[in-house]
């Protein structure tokens, strides 16, 4: 237990910092520790509720959010996350996995054709 | 406040990408943040939006849709107990507000080749094996 707590601090620290498209714990919920794919992803999104809803806190009084496009943003993507919902509890936990996959095989690309102008 | 003048097509790409990084959230359960700080690179002022706000401003966006994704992920799978989720949610919130006060302080080009690597490679095995 004491691994699972130190890699959740770890993921969620790098998470913060903007590195792992938040997929760190998944990594190590299904590569390392073998959890199946579902249960998995649950537990990733309840554990990205609490470290963005505490580096959140952090952004609000420091940084300029844009109210007005998060809400606009977020309305559009309720109506997605139904669908995507559905989707994760209909398709097999393999097609899953490797749809997680291609997902962090895209998230790395991108992260490491990052040049230092942008971000 | 200056009013910003929304063009047809800025308004497609709230509404196009807001909706993808939903599907992708409820899908995935990650991930949706890289494409809204893509989206949210062409849609804030480039002026006045550095690279923190933008990504503080794609965190903001990501929380209530995993909020929304949670509540029906949850009535389809079922919820751990609080016992097993725990070891996660506890260094999960420290962790969040360790990161965030880190944000732009340390070297990121050297992390970022680093978990840009571990991730890619992780997705490989995931894809593959």
């Amino acid at each position: 237990m004491l691994i699972d707590m130190i890699a959740a601090l770890l993921a969620s620290i790098l998470s913060g910092l903007g590195v792992g498209s938040g997929g760190l714990l998944v990594i190590y919920l299904t590569l390392w520790g073998e959890m199946e794919q579902r249960l998995a992803q649950g537990i990733n999104l309840l554990f990205f509720l609490a470290s963005g809803c505490a580096a959140l806190v952090h952004h609000i009084v420091r940084r300029h959010l844009y109210w007005r496009i998060i809400f606009w943003l977020t309305l559009f993507g309720i109506g997605g996350t139904f669908l995507g919902t559905a989707l994760a509890a209909a398709l097999p936990s393999a097609l899953l996995r490797r749809l997680f996959g291609g997902m962090l095989v895209i998230s790395g690309i991108l992260t490491l054709m990052r040049r230092k102008s942008d971000r | 406040m200056k009013s910003t003048a929304k063009t047809f097509a800025q308004l497609s790409l709230i509404a196009g990408c807001g909706f993808a990084a939903g599907v992708i959230n409820g899908l995935l359960g990650a991930g949706s943040g890289v494409l809204l700080v893509y989206a949210l690179r062409s849609i804030l002022p480039r002026h006045s939006a550095g690279s923190r706000d933008i990504f503080a401003n794609a965190i903001a966006t990501v929380l209530p849709l995993s909020f929304f994704s949670a509540l029906s992920y949850f009535q389809k799978v079922s919820l751990p107990p609080l016992t097993e989720l725990m070891p996660y949610l506890l260094p999960g919130l420290l962790g969040g507000l360790i990161g965030a006060r880190l944000l732009g302080k340390l070297p990121e080009a050297v992390i970022q080749k680093i978990f840009g690597t571990v991730v890619l490679i992780s997705g490989a095995a995931m894809l593959f094996r």
